[in-house]
């Protein structure tokens, strides 16, 4: 139950932080200029 | 203002604060990164690989520093949690980190395996050597705390390997980091992680330094130590020179007997005297091998350290529910007993239910007490025997879905659930009230061990 809950915040957390990572990258990165 | 209007506020504003910590937390653990998206257009263009293996890195560090907040013990940060969540917490979101740290190199590698020489730590660059010595660090830490146990590494010797493993993690990373530059060239990014290593420098100083220091300047003397059934022993500690503490009944301190603070020493125990004694603390300490096998052999007069009070199983957090559910394994009952005790004191006279497991009716701890109890409360005692003796007319084997079910009343989702003891029987007894469609929401849990 709380166990549950813990576990599905991290990994709404991690998969959100990821997210971010990889638009991260698309922004600063050559390969992405366009997009942004 | 009414009983159920105070409780409301308390419960809402606990869920305030507690969303309010995790917005602070991503925002900790992220913002770094949004801010050097913002302040960086003008540096020459990487690719994605190179970038997103950057990001990786800077939130792994950020991560990695977040856990010393995690675990600083304190209390306005565990409060809307509770010790149980934010501990499983620290330990799963140590594994994301951990991930997102291993990728960083491996990023770079694939991308560019004219890196690898990077990794020859003889003729490596000294950022170079800080990273491998980082990554080395941290994957010594995921095998040492997931496989303690296989390991045999004592709890005591983990905790300060874990410590120092964690300390050279997150300083060689930072150091990495700086050196590494290209981003943390930019002075406003280089003063926001020189921020964060400060912060991070501090937290260790308070955790290692101030604390324990404290804790030597408010020194409790062992006046007592009392054996009770089921191998256990009571400790009952007086405050030397200083007025003590309050506690909440259901809370825990950390144990220093025989060692200075500055050691780390230290072992997690529930109080199990009334929150209303102000003048004495007791903890009911079961031989369970470790540290505790010591417990019996400790001698009134010696000095002991604490570090509380810690937790929130407590039914000081819901003064307008009208019954609770008491489900104790074996020593799990010191909180419980410590609520008991603690209504007891209060003339409370809101039904108890208490399920009470043991291995024999001889493992039963404050078994007499518990029945003294049973005529002044409004408590109804179940105890559980998987090895009942012969006469037993009572509940027998593991606590099920079945028992639970027998015995709790048809308004059990609107009553309030505490429960502790051992992992195995946590684990049932949490599938056992799913299965009986107990609302997670009712249900407190208290877990013996952290790792």
């Amino acid at each position: 139950m709380h166990r549950n809950l813990t576990l599905l915040t991290v990994y709404l957390m991690s998969a959100g932080i990821l997210l971010i990572s990889i638009l991260f990258a698309l922004h600063q990165s050559s390969d992405a200029a366009i997009l942004f | 203002m009414p009983k159920d209007k105070i409780s409301r506020t308390g419960k809402t504003r606990r869920i305030l604060s507690g969303t309010l910590w995790l917005l602070l937390y991503i925002i900790l653990a992220a913002g770094p990164l949004l801010l050097t998206a913002a302040v960086t257009r003008d540096l020459p263009r990487r690719s994605f690989w190179r970038e997103l293996s950057v990001a990786l890195g800077f939130i792994g560090i950020s991560l990695m520093a977040l856990q010393f907040v995690i675990t600083a013990r304190i209390q306005q940060f565990k409060e809307p949690f509770g010790s149980d969540i934010v501990y499983q917490f620290h330990r799963q979101i140590s594994i994301a980190a951990f991930l997102f740290i291993i990728a960083h190199p491996l990023i770079i590698f694939i991308e560019s395996p004219d890196a690898l020489r990077l990794l020859n730590i003889f003729t490596a660059p000294w950022r170079a050597r800080m990273a491998v010595a980082s990554t080395i660090a941290l994957i010594a830490i995921v095998v040492t705390s997931l496989w303690r146990l296989k390991l045999r590494i004592e709890y005591d010797r983990w905790r300060i390997i874990h410590g120092l493993l964690a300390m050279i993690t997150v300083s060689a990373g930072f150091v990495h980091m700086f050196l590494a530059g290209i981003y943390t060239d930019v002075p406003v990014l280089r003063t926001v992680w020189m921020v964060y290593a400060l912060v991070w420098i501090g937290l260790l100083a308070y955790t290692r330094v101030i604390k324990p220091w404290y804790e030597i300047r408010h020194p409790y003397k062992i006046t007592r130590v009392i054996p009770e059934l089921g191998d256990a022993w009571t400790i009952v500690l007086k405050p030397d020179g200083h007025s003590g503490m309050r506690f909440k009944p259901g809370q825990f301190t950390w144990l220093s007997v025989r060692d200075t603070p500055f050691k780390k020493k230290e072992h997690p125990f529930s109080f199990s005297s009334s929150a209303e004694n102000t003048d004495t603390l007791d903890l009911t300490i079961k031989d369970l091998g470790d540290f505790s096998s010591t417990i019996h052999s400790l001698k009134p007069g010696e000095t002991a350290y604490l570090d509380g009070p810690h937790g929130a199983l407590t039914m000081d957090r819901y003064p307008d529910m009208d019954g609770f559910v008491f489900i104790a394994g074996g020593i799990g009952v010191t909180p419980l007993i410590s609520m008991l005790r603690t209504m007891a004191d209060r003339n409370d006279q809101r039904p108890v239910q208490f399920f009470y497991a043991n291995r024999d009716w001889n493992s039963a701890t404050f078994r007499d007490e518990l029945a003294a109890l049973e005529k002044n409360l409004n408590l109804e005692l179940i105890h559980v025997l998987e090895e009942p003796p012969g006469n037993w007319t009572g509940e027998k084997g593991f606590l099920s879905a079945e028992i639970l079910g027998r015995h709790l009343p048809d308004t059990r989702n609107e009553l309030q659930f505490f429960m502790c003891g051992p992992e195995p029987m946590m684990d049932a007894v949490e599938d056992a009230l799913q299965k009986l469609r107990i609302p997670a929401r009712r249900v407190r849990a208290e877990r013996f061990a952290f790792v």
